[in-house]
This record gives C-alpha cells, sequence and structure tokens, in this order.
C-alpha cells in the first residue's frame, strides 16, 4: 500500500471539541486516483492537512510509500514528506508571478533544470504565454491550473487536492475537471481529491470513498 | 530537512517569543523585590497624608479624560461614519492628526493661547475691551487637564471606533432606521454596537493619562505619576517611589479588568449574510454645516491651535533657536527612536509568528503578558528597569572589572530597552493584524512546496505583510517621539531627547524656546500618522479589489 491510514484520531485542540475522525482507516495504492466525498464537516478536508502534515493527530498512524510520517512518536514536518497540496481558494502567492509561482517548489534544483521544468509546466497547462501576469491578473480557470503546475512540478509523491473545483462556475468546471483526469494521467501521480461534488471524483477518479458513514462520536 | 535545521526553524521562533516575555517580566520581578524591601523614612507620611489626595486626583482626572475623549471620539466617528457632507474626506483624516501633539506640548500651547499675554486674552482686550484675566486662574487645573486630554487623546476611541463602523453591514442599520428614526439608531443600536470598541479606546485614553507626567506636572496636579518623580527626585526615597509605582501598577490592574469586564458584558455577535457594508447618509442644510462645525472645531482644538502657537513663538524665538544643543538632541532622539522602533518591529513580528505557527498552552499567556509594556505608566517601568539593571551593573563589575563603572545603567541601552517594552505592543498589533489578513493558506502553501517554516517567513510571509510591519513601525516611531517621562527618568547624563528639551524650557518658563523642538516632534509625527492612514487605505483598496 503506497498511502495507508490507520486507526486515525484527530480533534482541534480546545475543551469540548468533538472528534472530526475517530479510528479513521485508508489504503490508496501507488498511482491510484481516489476519490473522497461526504458531507461537510465529516472531516474531508482536516483528512488532507493530516497527511500534509499541517496538524498532527492525536492517536493513529500515517504512512506514506513505505515512511511513517505521524504516529504517537513522529512528526515528519510538510516540507519534508513530498506531499504536493491544491488548496481551495488555490494560495498562489500574491507577489509573484506564474511562473515563480511553479518555480516556487523547484528550489532544490540549480537555475536551468528550474527553467527548463516551469517551462514544461506551463505549456502541460497551456499558460506559456501568461508566465509574467500576476495571479489577480488571471482569471479563477487559469489561476486553478497553476495552482496544480505549483504543486505538481516538484513531482511529489502524492497530490492532495481540497475541493480545487468549488470556486469556479460550472461551465468552466465541466472543462477543467477534464483537463485535471488529463494532467493526473500524464503526470502518474498518487492522488487523493476531496470534494462535495460526485461529478467532479467520477471524471477524475478511479474510485470513491464517502466519509462520514462509519463515524464514531 | 535535516532535523538539526527542524528545530532551529521551529524552536528559534518560539524562543524569540519567550525571550520578548522574559525582557517584560524583568523589571516587574526588580519593582516586586522592592515589597520585600523596608519602607523608605518618608513612606510613613507619604501614607498617613499624601496618598487619598494621589488616589483622587488620579482618578478624577484619569476618568474625566476618558469621558471627554470618549464623547467626543465616539460623536466624530459617528459623525464621518454615518454621514457624507463637506470635506468628508479631509476630517477623516484630519481628525487623527491630533494623536501627534503630546499632551505635555499641548498644555503649554494653551498656556500660551490663553495667558494674559496670550493671543486670545490680548485681542480681546484690544478689540472689545474684555478682560479674562482670571480666565487661566478661576477654571480648576483639573479642568484644564482634562480638556488638554480629552482634545488630544481623542482619536484612540475615534480610531476604533470608525474602525468598526466602516465594517459593518448596511442592512443592519438600514432595518433600524425603517423602525425607529435616526435619533433611537444611534442610542438604541448604534450605541451599543459601538460599545466593544468605544470602550477599549476610553481604556487606551485611562492608561495614557495615568502615564502623563508633563501635564500633570504643567498644571501642578498631585498625580500618582508626579508623586513618583517628586519621591524619586525631590525626597531622594527610591523605596517609596517604588511602593507608589506598585499602587500605579494596581490602578493600571484594575482599569484592565474593568477592561475585560465591560467587554465581556457587551460583545455582539452581528449576524448577516449581506456583503454590502454601510454606506454614509448624505446631510445638506443645517444638519452638515453642524457636522462641518463640530468636526472643524475639534481639530482646531486638538491640532491646529496648538500648531498654529508654535508658529507663533518660533517667530518669535527663531534666532536663537537653531542651536548645537537641538541638533544634538534631534539627532539623538531620530537614532534612539529609529533603534528602539526596530527592535521592537523584529521582537514583534518574531513573537506574532511564533504565535500564529507554533500554538500552546503557554502562547496566549506569552504574548498577552509581552503586550502589558504598554499599560504600564513608564515612571513604574523606569524605576523597575533601573532596579534591574543596577544590579545587573553590580553583579557584571563583580565578574569584569575591566568594565567600565554602571556600564549599563549610564548608557542609551536602557532608554532604549525601556521603550521597546513600553511599545512593544504597538508593533506586535500591527504585525498580527497583518498575519491575520494574510491568513495561513500561503505559508502551508509554502510548506507543502518543500520550504521550512523560516524560508516560508522570508520568501512568502514578509513580502506580504511590509506594510502592517511599516505601518507598525511609523506608529511605535511616534509613540516614542512623544515620549517623556522615561526620557526624563532613564536618559544618559548630558544628554536631552527633544521631549526632555522641551519640558525643561517650558519649567524654566521658556514657553517660546519650546516651539522648534515641540515643531519638530509634531510635524514628524504628523507626517508619519499620515502616511499609515495612506498605507491603511491603500491596503483595503488592495483587499477590497477596487
Amino acid at each position: 500500500m503506497f498511502l495507508e491510514i490507520d486507526d486515525l484520531y484527530f480533534a482541534y485542540p480546545g475543551k469540548g471539541h468533538p472528534w472530526v475522525l475517530a479510528g479513521y482507516r485508508l489504503g490508496v495504492e501507488a498511482g491510484e486516483r481516489v476519490g473522497v466525498s461526504g458531507p461537510s464537516g465529516q472531516g474531508k478536508s482536516t483528512l488532507l492537512r493530516l497527511i500534509a502534515g499541517l496538524e498532527r493527530p492525536q492517536k493513529g498512524r500515517i504512512v506514506i510509500d513505505g515512511e511513517v510520517m505521524a504516529s504517537a512518536k513522529r512528526h515528519v514536518e510538510p516540507e519534508a514528506r513530498q506531499v504536493g497540496m491544491v488548496f481551495q481558494d488555490y494560495g498562489l502567492f500574491p507577489h509573484m508571478t506564474v511562473a515563480r509561482n511553479i518555480a516556487y517548489g523547484l528550489w532544490r534544483q540549480d537555475k536551468k533544470a528550474r527553467r527548463a521544468r516551469v517551462d514544461a509546466m506551463l505549456e502541460l497547462i497551456r499558460m506559456t504565454e501568461f508566465s509574467t501576469r500576476y495571479p489577480y491578473e488571471i482569471s479563477g480557470g487559469q489561476q486553478q491550473r497553476v495552482a496544480l503546475a505549483r504543486a505538481l512540478a516538484p513531482n511529489p509523491k502524492l497530490l492532495l487536492l481540497d475541493e480545487p473545483l468549488s470556486n469556479l462556475d460550472a461551465a468552466l468546471k465541466t472543462e477543467i475537471r477534464e483537463e485535471m483526469r488529463a494532467l493526473m494521467q500524464q503526470s502518474r501521480v498518487t492522488c487523493l481529491f476531496v470534494s462535495h461534488d460526485l461529478d467532479d471524483l467520477d471524471v477524475v477518479c478511479e474510485r470513491i470513498v464517502r466519509m462520514g458513514d462509519d463515524r464514531r462520536d | 530537512m535535516p532535523a538539526s535545521l527542524r528545530w532551529v526553524s521551529g524552536n528559534g521562533w518560539t524562543t524569540i517569543r519567550a525571550a520578548v516575555f522574559l525582557c517584560v517580566l524583568l523589571p516587574f520581578l526588580a519593582l516586586a523585590g522592592g515589597l520585600f524591601s523596608p519602607p523608605g523614612e518618608h513612606w510613613p507620611y507619604v501614607r498617613d497624608y499624601l496618598l487619598r489626595a494621589y488616589c483622587t486626583e488620579t482618578l478624577l482626572v484619569t476618568l474625566g479624560a476618558g469621558a471627554f475623549a470618549g464623547a467626543l471620539g465616539i460623536g466624530l466617528a459617528w459623525a464621518v461614519s454615518m454621514h457624507d457632507f463637506r470635506g468628508r474626506r479631509f476630517f477623516d483624516l484630519a481628525l487623527v492628526l491630533p494623536l501627534a501633539i503630546p499632551p505635555y506640548i499641548a498644555a503649554y500651547t494653551y498656556e500660551g493661547l490663553l495667558g494674559y499675554t496670550g493671543v486670545i486674552q490680548v485681542f480681546l482686550r484690544r478689540h472689545f475691551e474684555l478682560s479674562l484675566a482670571r480666565l487661566t486662574t478661576e477654571i480648576p487645573a483639573q479642568a484644564w487637564a482634562i480638556w488638554v486630554f480629552g482634545v488630544t487623546l481623542f482619536p484612540y476611541v475615534y480610531l476604533l471606533t470608525r474602525a468598526f463602523l466602516r465594517h459593518q453591514s448596511a442592512a443592519l442599520f438600514e432595518n433600524a432606521l425603517l423602525l425607529g428614526g435616526s435619533a433611537r439608531l444611534f442610542w438604541r443600536v448604534g450605541l451599543p454596537l459601538l460599545w466593544p470598541s468605544a470602550t477599549a479606546g476610553v481604556i487606551l485614553v485611562c492608561l495614557e493619562v495615568l502615564n502623563d507626567f508633563g501635564v500633570s506636572s504643567h498644571y501642578g496636579l498631585t498625580t500618582f505619576t508626579t508623586a513618583i518623580f517628586a519621591a524619586w527626585f525631590g525626597m531622594g526615597d527610591a523605596d517609596t517611589a517604588i511602593r507608589l509605582s506598585l499602587i500605579l501598577l494596581g490602578l493600571v490592574f484594575f482599569t484592565l479588568l474593568i477592561r475585560k469586564a465591560l467587554h465581556n458584558a457587551r460583545r455582539y455577535h452581528v449576524v448577516s449574510s449581506q456583503e454590502k457594508w454601510l454606506s454614509p447618509h448624505r446631510l445638506r442644510g443645517l444638519p452638515q454645516a453642524g457636522v462641518i462645525l463640530f468636526c472643524s472645531l475639534v481639530c482646531l482644538a486638538g491640532f491646529l491651535a496648538p500648531l498654529l502657537q508654535m508658529l507663533h513663538w518660533l517667530r518669535l524665538s527663531w534666532r536663537g533657536a537653531f542651536t548645537a544643543d537641538l541638533g544634538s538632541a534631534l539627532c539623538y532622539t531620530l537614532g534612539v527612536s529609529g533603534m528602539a522602533a526596530l527592535l521592537v518591529m523584529l521582537a514583534a513580528t518574531g513573537t506574532a509568528n511564533a504565535n500564529r505557527l507554533f500554538r500552546s498552552r503557554l502562547s496566549t499567556p506569552l504574548s498577552q503578558g509581552a503586550t502589558l509594556g504598554y499599560a504600564i505608566p513608564s515612571a513604574v517601568l523606569a524605576i523597575g528597569i533601573i532596579g534591574f539593571f543596577t544590579g545587573a551593573d553590580l553583579w557584571l563589575a563583580s565578574r569584569f572589572p575591566f568594565l567600565p563603572e554602571r556600564f549599563l545603567s549610564m548608557s542609551s541601552f536602557l532608554l532604549v530597552f525601556a521603550y521597546g517594552i513600553r511599545f512593544f505592543s504597538i508593533g506586535y498589533q500591527s504585525v498580527e493584524a497583518g498575519f491575520a489578513k494574510i491568513g495561513r493558506v500561503y505559508a502551508e502553501a509554502s510548506r507543502t512546496l518543500g520550504r521550512n517554516v523560516t524560508a516560508t517567513f522570508f520568501r512568502v510571509d514578509l513580502p506580504m505583510i511590509r506594510h502592517a510591519i511599516l505601518g507598525g513601525s511609523a506608529l511605535v516611531f511616534i509613540d516614542i517621539l512623544k515620549e517623556l517621562p522615561l526620557g526624563l527618568l532613564l536618559r544618559p547624563f548630558n544628554t536631552e531627547t527633544l521631549g526632555t528639551m522641551v519640558y525643561h524650557f517650558a519649567n524654566n518658563e521658556a514657553l517660546e524656546e519650546t516651539a522648534l523642538p515641540s515643531l519638530c516632534i509634531v510635524l514628524s509625527g504628523a507626517a508619519f500618522l499620515l502616511l499609515t492612514q495612506f498605507w491603511e487605505k491603500g491596503e483595503e483598496k488592495r483587499v477590497s479589489g477596487n
């Protein structure tokens, strides 16, 4: 199993906060694209944040590619997990151009390799001519593509997508999710896609798991 | 990332937070130590005969100034935010300017304006044969002090109340207007909603009054701060000064408790799905004239009149005003203020980032403790700092005999340290507001792209909060320029700040000589204040995308 989540417990800090996740388990094979659905408040986004290392579980284990990333004794920081993430509102750095946003995660590479990778990613998302624009100068759909390219550029082991289509209108959404599927297939990255829209998951993912049905409070 | 680097990126930030807290704590530990030492020889006399007067006078002036500044601040914020009238944009900025005038300078200028040889009395005598010779003597000194504090400190209430009103939903007030008319709108809806922000502003005014030395000393009031100075310098009794400081500290904590109680008693969460912000109601005719007159009079009393009086004095004294002493005071003040503002912003940024990223049970008490310095009157802080660093000097002398005598306590380090503690809160609040605006998503995106906390801070957070940091630095700088008691107590021998220079001229009845150093303080303060207002407006436009 490439991604292994075992008996995961999490509650936000503070007295009386209920478990967001209680004894959650999930397994994902390498290269698999798994969709996670379920009603609001069931911990879909929290699950992604735990996998990315942005939150620490109270109990349980997260293993990625054979390495324990989170357990009772161990917490690997987000920057050391090699996990890419696309956020709901993209989180594109507003003070950087499209090209610099994509290059941001490539800092370990030399300048030449970095430039080549950015060019390749821009070509992949068909936005070469927008490389010098700032995020506020491009449309919502384009921002979404840049966010995806930025997350994919460093070749992450695992890609996490947190409702990346929720801010787009219906027509654009249909177009973008087809593009996303093509991009995922091309990059062959293992992917966990959270959405409350089953149509999104149907198009992009190979398997869908539903959260909340087995919830323990 | 190597484990060693991870330790630095995580704990480096939390170490800054703990170090800042410790720095703030040190002077208080030194003060608390004074409780266990035997009382000074003057203490029984002060306790039996003077303490009551100190309490009464301090409370009277503080509560009076708080109420007056509160009424002005709320009234002006309501007038400017809820109504549209000629010159509204101008008044929106101009009403902040009184903050650039330190209350003690305003007190000196009012004496110049209203005194027997002042412009007003001379004008009335010459043109109307009206004599107001008793004007400055018959009105009680406490009333003058309350007036001066009110017209110079009301912007604290105005700014907080205005900020609150600007972000209210239009639907809320439109509904209230439909249901009850405009007078009821203020008393039944506006005032209860404004209560938390207005009381926060009034408490800030009260803390400033409790901190004041210049105004009280000028009007001969027997407040706690003047009493501490009298015990320290007049009686040469440090133990009595420490005991008075501890009582004043108790008064400050009592004020902070009142703030908490008032805030908790009326804290409303406005529920609205409306995204449309409040739009001002257009005024015409008499109501418009009334509002313009009200705003103009307050601007005149709080900024223009003192400024014109200073310019008048400068006209009379400019030949001998540009001295080498003024030059060195100016350089020293700018240097010390710049250094302290830089240190404050470094500490504030470090602490705010640690608080944002590394939450623990200790983070709230540590950051709240570190911001307490602003509430502590300067005289109290100075005595605590002198106490601590005198001890530190003795320890250093025993360990390192080659160091000069009183290595720390005779240097400008003490003053910079004290400014840092006192004004940390202002810098911290600016940076915290900057972080709150950008949220955590950018930092989280950066970390999932392989950058650690420190690299994320320099590459992502810092460029995005630079306006908040610049704004905070400007506010800290202005406050340090205006500060008087710390300069009086902690500056090295043979050194003057602009503030202490003004104080000494006024103390020697050379009011005209105060003009140039006062103008240096007021004009640089006004320039920085306007700059922060423009940054704030630019930032609001950027966030709203207009």
